[in-house]
Formats: C-alpha cells, sequence, structure tokens
C-alpha cells in the first residue's frame, strides 16, 4: 500500500513536470500571424506612416506622432500579395454584429465600425480627410432637388453572401427595420428623417424626406444606414442575425468565440477585390496588454484611443502609426439654462482662463493635440478665422473681478465621468489660481455620464463632443432642442446660422456660413472644447501593407490591405 | 454524527446563504449607476425610447416584484434572459464556464505544487535562514495585487523572453478543443499570477501546522528509530499537517473565482470574469445576478461538501463530534 501511493505522488509530480513541459515547446500553434521573423519590406506605396493618409499636406501639426522614419528601402511598390491572415486587435467585443445595435455615428464607434465595413461594406462612404461623399456598392446616390427627394441607384448583380440580390427593396427592408420600434435601434433616429420610400425599379429607391437635407448622403455613410444586411436571412434569422450576420461586405463571419475572437473569411462573391484570405479581430480590453499583443507578434495591427498608447507604439521599432482626428474632442458643457452659466460672461471667464496648451503638456506630456479650432485644419470647412477663444488670463480675471462687483462671485462645481478626472482636475488646479473664483469637483462612475447629460443636474461637465462633419455635429449638439444639446443652449441667432449652413448647396457656401456659425459660437461659449479625439491604428510596419492608403481609421476597407508574404 | 442529519443541516444552511446573498445581490445592483437602456439605445436615446425599454423589460417594477420573479426563476434553475441580447443567462454562463473552470483548477494545482515544498522546507528548517527569507518573500508576495503581478509576469515571460521556449502569450486564449499544448501556454501566466496570490498564504499554513507535528511525540519516536529526514517529512508528518492546507484551498476557490475577474480582463480571456465586468458595465443587471449566484452556489456547495468530507478524513473530527 505504501508502495502505490508513493508511486502515485511520482506519476502526479511527473504529469505536472511533463504538462509544463509540453507548454513550454509546444510550438506557436497561435493564429498564423504571429510569426514575427520581418522579411525584407514590401513596402507600402510611400515611405511615411505618419499622420493619417498620403496628403498634400505639407505642414503635419507639431504635435503630429513623431513617427519612426522608414529604413531606407525604397522599392517601387510591389502589387499587393494576395492571401495571408491579418490579425487586428480591437479595444471592445459587440454583443451583436447586427447593423441594427449599433451605434449611430459609425465614426466615433471604433469597435462597431471595423465589423460593419469587414460585413457589410457600405452603400456610400465619407472621407475623413477630404469630406467627399463616394458611392461604394451603390451605383449613385443623389438629390434631384434642394435635397428634399433622394434616388439611390444600386450597381446591378450585386450579391449578399447568402445569393439574395442586393437591389433597392433590400435597402427598404433594412432601414424600415431600422426604424422598427421593437429593434430598438439608435439609428431609429435617422429614418425618422425619411417620410417615403418607394422602389421605382428593381435597382431604384425614391426616398422622400420629412425637410430638405443636403447633407443626407454623409448621414448615411457616416451611420448603420450605409450597413445594409440581407433581408432573407434577417427574416430567417430573426434576433440570431446578429450572431451569424449576412452582408455583401469582402469578408464573411465563419468563427466566433464572443471575447476571444472573431474569424472573417474571404466572401467570394464579394464585388470588389480583397487580397487577405482571413481577418481576425482579438478584442483586448486593457490598452498596455494590448500593445504588448502588438509588440511580441500577437497580433498585425491595433486599435487604440489614448494618447499616451499611441505615443508609446510610434517609439517602438517596426510599429507604424496612421491617426486621424476627428472635429470636436473633448469639451467643458456649460449648462447654460441655470446659474451660474447662463451669464456669457461667466462662460467667457472660463474660456479665457483656460489655455489648452497648456493642458496638453500638462496633463498629456505633449502626446494629446489641444484644440485651437472646433475643425482640424485638414477638414475643407476649416477656416483659421473661426478659432476658439484664446487664453488671456488678465481679461479672464477682468470678467471674474466684474461679476464679484455685481455681488455674485463666480462658483460652481465641475462634474466629470471617470475618463474626463484628469482634465477636471487641472481644470480646477488652473482656476484656484484666479481670485473671486471658487470651484469644487464632482467626479462620477462612468456609467453615470449619458444619464447626467440628459437630467441637466449639473454646472460645467466635462464630456465629449466629437464628429466627422459639424452637419449633424453641431447641429446635434447646439441648435435649439438638438438630439444632443446637453449644454441646453438656445439662440434664435446661432439656429439661423445653423440653418443656412445646413441649406449650403455648395463646400464653398458650407465653408462660409459654418465659419460664421462657429464665430458666434466662439463669442457666445456655450461649449467650449479642449483636447482632440483621435483614434490611432498602429501595425506591424514589415507585415502589414497598404494602412496609409485608408480613408478612414474606423471604418477600415479591409479589402484594401495585404500583408507581406512571410 | 447522523450523516443525514448532517447533511439535513448543511442544505438549510445553504438554502439561507444563498436567500442572504441574493437578496443583497439585487439590492446593490438596484443601487448602482447606470441604465441598461442606454447600453442598447445609445447615448441618443430619446426619453420615449429609453421609456419602451423601460415598459418591455419591467425595469419600472417595484424592487420586490423584480427580486421575485428573478428568484422564482432561479430555483427552477432559469436564470432569466440578458436585457441586451436576449440569450438565456445560463447558457451563456456554460458556455464561458470551462475557461474560469479551467483556470481556478490550474491555479489551485500551481499554488499547492508551489507551495507544499516550501512548506514543508521552510518548517524543516524553522528560524533559520532560508525560512527568514521565504517569510520576507511571501510577504512582497502577498502585498503585490493580482493587476501588478500581471504585467510584471507578461514583461519577463512575454517581453524579455521573446524568442526563447519560455515565451508564453500575454493574451488570448485556445481552447482545450484546439490543443493541450496550446491552451497550456496561453492558460500559464493567468494561472501563475492568481497562483502567486495564494502560495504566500498555503505555505505558511503548512508551515505552521508542519512546525507543531514535527514537535509532537511520534515524530520523535520516528527520529528515535532511525527513520530518515524525508520519510518523516513527507510520510509521518505531512498528512495530519495538510488539513488546514485543504480546507483553505477549497475555500480559494471562491477567491480564486472573484481573482478571475481582473485576470480574465488583462489577459483578454473568455471567461465568466469577464463577462462580469463587460456586464456591470452596461447594467445588465439579470447577467450579473446570475453569474454571481451561480459563483455563490458553487463557492457554497464547496464549503458545505468540505464540512462533511472533512469529518470522514479526519478522524479526530469524527469523534469529537460524536463525543457531543
Amino acid at each position: 500500500m505504501h508502495k502505490s501511493r508513493r508511486r502515485g505522488a511520482r506519476l502526479v509530480a511527473l504529469a505536472a513536470v511533463g504538462a509544463l513541459a509540453l507548454a513550454a515547446c509546444g510550438g506557436d500553434d497561435d493564429t498564423s500571424s504571429a510569426d514575427s521573423t520581418p522579411t525584407a519590406g514590401t513596402d507600402a506605396p510611400g515611405p511615411d506612416t505618419s499622420g493619417a493618409v498620403p496628403t498634400t499636406e505639407a505642414g503635419a501639426p507639431s504635435s503630429a506622432p513623431a513617427d519612426t522614419t522608414e529604413p531606407g528601402t525604397t522599392a517601387p511598390a510591389a502589387a499587393p500579395a494576395a492571401g495571408g491572415t491579418l490579425t487586428y486587435l480591437i479595444s471592445a467585443e459587440v454583443t451583436s454584429m447586427d447593423p441594427a445595435t449599433f451605434s449611430a455615428m459609425l465614426a466615433t464607434a471604433a469597435t462597431h465600425a471595423p465589423r460593419g465595413a469587414l460585413l457589410y461594406d457600405g452603400l456610400v462612404t465619407e472621407s475623413i480627410l477630404t469630406g467627399e461623399v463616394t458611392d461604394r456598392l451603390a451605383e449613385s446616390f443623389e438629390t434631384s432637388d434642394d435635397g428634399t427627394t433622394w434616388t439611390i441607384t444600386m450597381r446591378p448583380d450585386v450579391v449578399f453572401s447568402d445569393g439574395t440580390a442586393f437591389d433597392a427593396e433590400a435597402i427598404k427592408y433594412n432601414w424600415e427595420r431600422l426604424g422598427n420600434p421593437d429593434m430598438s435601434s439608435a439609428s431609429a433616429a435617422h429614418i425618422a428623417q425619411i417620410a417615403s420610400m418607394e422602389v421605382t425599379d428593381p435597382l431604384t429607391l425614391e426616398v422622400t424626406l420629412v425637410s430638405a437635407n443636403r447633407q443626407f448622403d454623409r448621414l448615411v455613410a457616416r451611420s448603420p444606414l450605409t450597413l445594409i444586411g440581407s433581408p432573407t436571412a434577417m427574416e430567417s434569422l430573426g434576433d440570431q442575425f446578429g450572431a451569424q450576420p449576412v452582408g455583401a461586405g469582402p469578408y464573411v463571419l465563419s468563427e466566433w468565440t464572443r471575447d476571444s475572437q472573431a474569424v472573417f473569411t474571404k466572401n467570394p462573391t464579394y464585388a470588389g477585390t480583397t487580397y487577405l484570405d482571413e481577418v481576425v479581430l482579438k478584442p483586448i480590453p486593457d490598452e498596455t496588454q494590448r500593445l504588448t499583443t502588438l509588440q511580441t507578434g500577437g497580433g498585425d495591427m491595433m486599435l487604440t484611443g489614448d494618447a499616451f498608447t499611441k505615443f508609446e507604439g510610434s517609439e517602438m521599432p517596426g510599429i507604424g502609426v496612421a491617426s486621424v482626428p476627428l472635429n470636436g474632442g473633448n469639451v467643458m458643457f456649460f449648462n447654460n439654462e441655470k446659474p451660474p452659466f447662463d451669464d456669457a460672461r461667466a462662460r467667457q471667464a472660463i474660456a479665457l482662463a483656460v489655455d489648452v496648451d497648456l493642458l496638453s503638456d500638462t496633463v498629456f506630456d505633449g502626446h494629446s493635440t489641444p484644440v485651437h479650432n472646433v475643425l482640424t485644419d485638414t477638414s475643407p470647412l476649416y477656416d483659421a478665422t473661426a478659432d476658439q477663444t484664446p487664453s488671456d488670463p488678465a481679461q479672464a480675471q477682468a470678467l471674474l473681478d466684474e461679476l464679484a462687483a455685481e455681488g455674485k462671485p463666480l462658483s460652481f462645481t465641475i462634474s466629470t465621468p471617470e475618463s474626463f478626472v484628469r482634465e477636471a482636475e487641472w481644470l480646477q488646479a488652473v482656476l484656484s489660481g484666479y481670485s473671486n473664483v471658487t470651484v469644487d469637483l464632482a467626479p462620477f462612475a462612468q456609467a453615470e455620464y449619458t444619464p447626467t447629460t440628459r437630467s441637466g443636474n449639473f454646472e460645467l461637465l466635462v464630456g465629449t463632443s466629437v464628429f466627422t462633419d459639424p452637419d449633424p455635429g453641431i447641429l446635434n449638439f447646439l441648435r435649439t432642442a438638438g438630439s444632443q444639446n446637453y449644454a441646453r443652449y438656445s439662440n434664435p441667432d446661432l439656429d439661423a446660422l445653423l440653418d443656412a449652413a445646413h441649406a449650403a448647396t455648395d463646400d464653398a457656401a458650407r465653408r462660409s456660413a459654418w465659419t460664421e456659425a462657429l464665430q458666434l459660437i466662439a463669442e457666445e461659449v456655450p461649449m467650449h472644447w479642449l483636447e482632440r479625439t483621435e483614434i490611432a491604428v498602429l501595425y506591424n510596419e514589415d507585415r502589414v501593407v497598404g494602412v496609409d492608403a485608408l480613408e478612414d481609421l474606423a471604418m477600415i476597407r479591409f479589402g484594401d490591405l495585404s500583408v507581406a508574404s512571410s | 454524527m447522523n450523516l443525514t442529519r448532517t447533511i439535513a443541516n448543511k442544505v438549510a444552511q445553504v438554502v439561507g446563504v444563498l436567500l442572504i446573498v441574493s437578496f443583497a445581490l439585487t439590492f446593490l445592483l438596484d443601487l448602482t449607476p447606470g441604465d441598461p437602456a442606454y447600453a442598447i439605445l445609445g447615448d441618443q436615446a430619446t426619453p420615449e425610447q429609453v421609456a419602451v425599454i423601460h415598459e418591455r423589460l419591467g425595469l419600472d417594477d417595484p424592487f420586490y416584484e423584480r427580486y421575485w420573479n428573478w428568484i422564482s426563476g432561479v430555483v427552477h434553475l432559469d436564470l432569466g434572459t440578458s436585457i441586451r441580447t436576449s440569450q438565456p443567462v445560463l447558457d451563456t454562463i456554460i458556455e464561458r464556464l470551462p475557461v474560469t473552470a479551467e483556470l481556478v483548477v490550474l491555479s489551485l494545482l500551481m499554488a499547492i505544487v508551489m507551495s507544499v515544498p516550501i512548506g514543508i522546507f521552510t518548517a524543516y528548517r524553522v528560524d533559520r535562514l532560508s525560512d527568514r527569507a521565504w517569510q520576507l518573500v511571501s510577504s512582497g508576495l502577498v502585498a503585490i495585487p493580482p493587476f501588478v503581478g500581471a504585467l510584471v509576469l507578461v514583461y519577463v515571460f512575454s517581453l524579455q523572453l521573446t524568442g526563447t521556449p519560455f515565451f508564453f502569450p500575454p493574451t488570448g486564449w485556445v481552447p482545450l478543443s484546439d490543443g493541450l499544448s496550446g491552451n497550456l501556454r496561453t492558460a500559464f501566466l493567468p494561472a501563475l499570477t492568481l497562483a502567486l496570490n495564494e502560495v504566500p498564504a498555503y505555505s505558511r499554513l503548512l508551515r505552521a501546522d508542519m512546525v507543531s507535528t514535527l514537535q509532537s511525540d511520534y515524530v520523535l519516536a520516528a527520529r528515535a528509530k532511525g527513520l530518515s529526514t524525508s520519510w518523516i517529512l513527507f510520510r509521518h508528518a505531512l498528512r495530519p499537517s495538510s488539513f488546514s492546507l485543504v480546507t483553505l484551498a477549497a475555500l480559494s476557490t471562491g477567491r480564486l473565482m472573484g481573482g478571475s475577474v481582473i485576470v480574465e480582463t488583462l489577459f483578454a480571456l473568455p471567461g465568466l470574469g469577464g463577462l462580469l465586468v463587460n456586464n456591470i458595465e452596461a447594467k445588465d443587471v439579470v447577467v450579473v445576478q446570475g453569474i454571481v449566484m451561480f459563483i455563490a452556489i458553487v463557492y457554497v456547495l464547496i464549503n458545505s461538501m468540505i464540512d462533511v468530507v472533512y469529518a470522514q478524513l479526519d478522524p479526530r473530527v469524527r469523534s469529537a463530534e460524536g463525543r457531543r
């Protein structure tokens, strides 16, 4: 009996050691993209991998990431190699890949957008830099009048991956579904702009809006309305469609282990070209771990919105950075409806006291981009005369003294969700250097952010106001009764200017109208922006080809990417 | 001492504890900030849309009504359906359970494999340099929270040891069905993180028991008989000293399941812990309640089993109970 027990113990120990040895020597049988031996570069067209897109812009903003310069290899751009697997490390998992569950504004939903691009491509797309709306799966998307009637014509012979025809009926079905209250879709608000839809011939859909909107195609391009799924699949799968989506995009979902990985394989019936055989999406919530995984070859590309992570990645050898700043950014919402910020002077005093460059240097070590103008300087609507009020401490103090002299010295509480505590603390510290102003700080849990914006239970709220185009971006935030008018601002003069900008016919007219509106906003300061929000993609330079040609880093066109053959 | 009576008592205790846990859980979740309607609809939701969701999911019903509806489902093994995905909670839990279960079992095994030799050795070398050194090191280990420990391990095994056979991936999970070696490689760092938190307690507990056992008469007799040191340590002293360790290890399952929350988030593992975190953030209370109840049930059952098994294992406990 003793002997058998001793033998038993030894066997267990041996098994444990053996298991560990197996594990260590097991070799790299993770996803095939884990091999990190760099090959002599097939390289992307052009050596510059910093900034967003190879544009003709010479002057990158001074706080653009100091990127690794390409080591000399400027071989003529080789044709992208077909085949291979790309692993994209993303920041969060989604509950469903049904466009009805996606965020209403895809550009800022960097987790929904790539899944949308992979599975559904899009009817139309908007370039973040040029602002141009171009057709993708649709052949044309035009308005015949002032923007009340829109005609969408589909390309012939486009099919979903299950064989169903992608025709005008499919678009109508999808949009009606988005507007159905039972679907509880965030896009229902967009669909509410549509008065009626009519299929005039199999490939043509005529859409009549409730009121004229010249930017309707832009709205579609930027929202789940551009993602059309197969009506046959939606009918037969019901609420399982989100787990077994069927679209007309470059890839189809072949395997999905939630919170582990989603594997997308090439769609043979896709109407465009694809190079990669497979795209694997892996959600890794922790920023540091995501970067480490990229560094150790567990992924080829990763997404980040964090300035520090982007900087760290850019310093690593072999890692390239592509980033796109969005318009707007994080922001101070004043509550314009009640004291003390119903008084424009109080708002102006705060805006004058805030030096956004100093904020960037102090809190973000210079790695974030301060907002001087609501629009980025690469935006086609940008105009330097519409800059926000620059910092002027003397004038700020003068206004504060004026308010105190009237018997109401400025005293308020800064409300902030967890994500912006650093900015709020900095604000409080800066304002403590002024007299006649008292500031309290009230941080709250992230989950309270939306309820707080809804309830108006704040005096100054540090939050987020990000958009790709001020239409409907600024309209939502600052027009009277706008859907995101958390600042509770109502100014008939501004409304008139915003309406004029909304109705403007061409880019030049839009630009001057928006400049006027932004100038009034800068004067009245219902909101004051602080730092840019950037979407950045870090990638393995030796392996991934085509990132710098991407026009949008949220809706990544994976069909245009390839990997260097290894 | 009557086994059936012991078990009946245990069952009554278990049910009582679970009722208290479920009530406290539902109550606390009610107090947390957030609204699941916004998680579904996004932050541009209109008040009308929010009202529709509240109506449909009964979110405005009074507390006791919601609690009663939920708990009456639980006793029928129906943990409800997720607010966000409408999937049955029990199905989701069973889908994710293998990952967490494997993590807990592996870390328990690793902790025991590391602690037993150390515990024995430091008991043998009590108050000497190695014992003192271990006291220092183990205090340090206890002081390191799991999320720091995890990042240190990642630094060592993923970054510094890249390209060597000792490289372990920093994130990801290869399921058992895809191969044992891949699975163990992805499980190694997470399990080690959790194990290192347990090793100080286990080793010192074992050491303390061993020290007192080694002072007992029968050990003295064994030495007088001329038996070898290792024979005495392993054959005579270890078994009677190990009951506390076994009890602690079983009780640790609760703590390990809780620790898996941090580890699964950091290492991106598709287990129950990560599921819990995501659903707390989205305020999908049904899923959160389901997971916590599941963990509570498992924990309470294990503890009760240990009590019963303990009595069978250690004759001294049995006779003590008999004398009462």
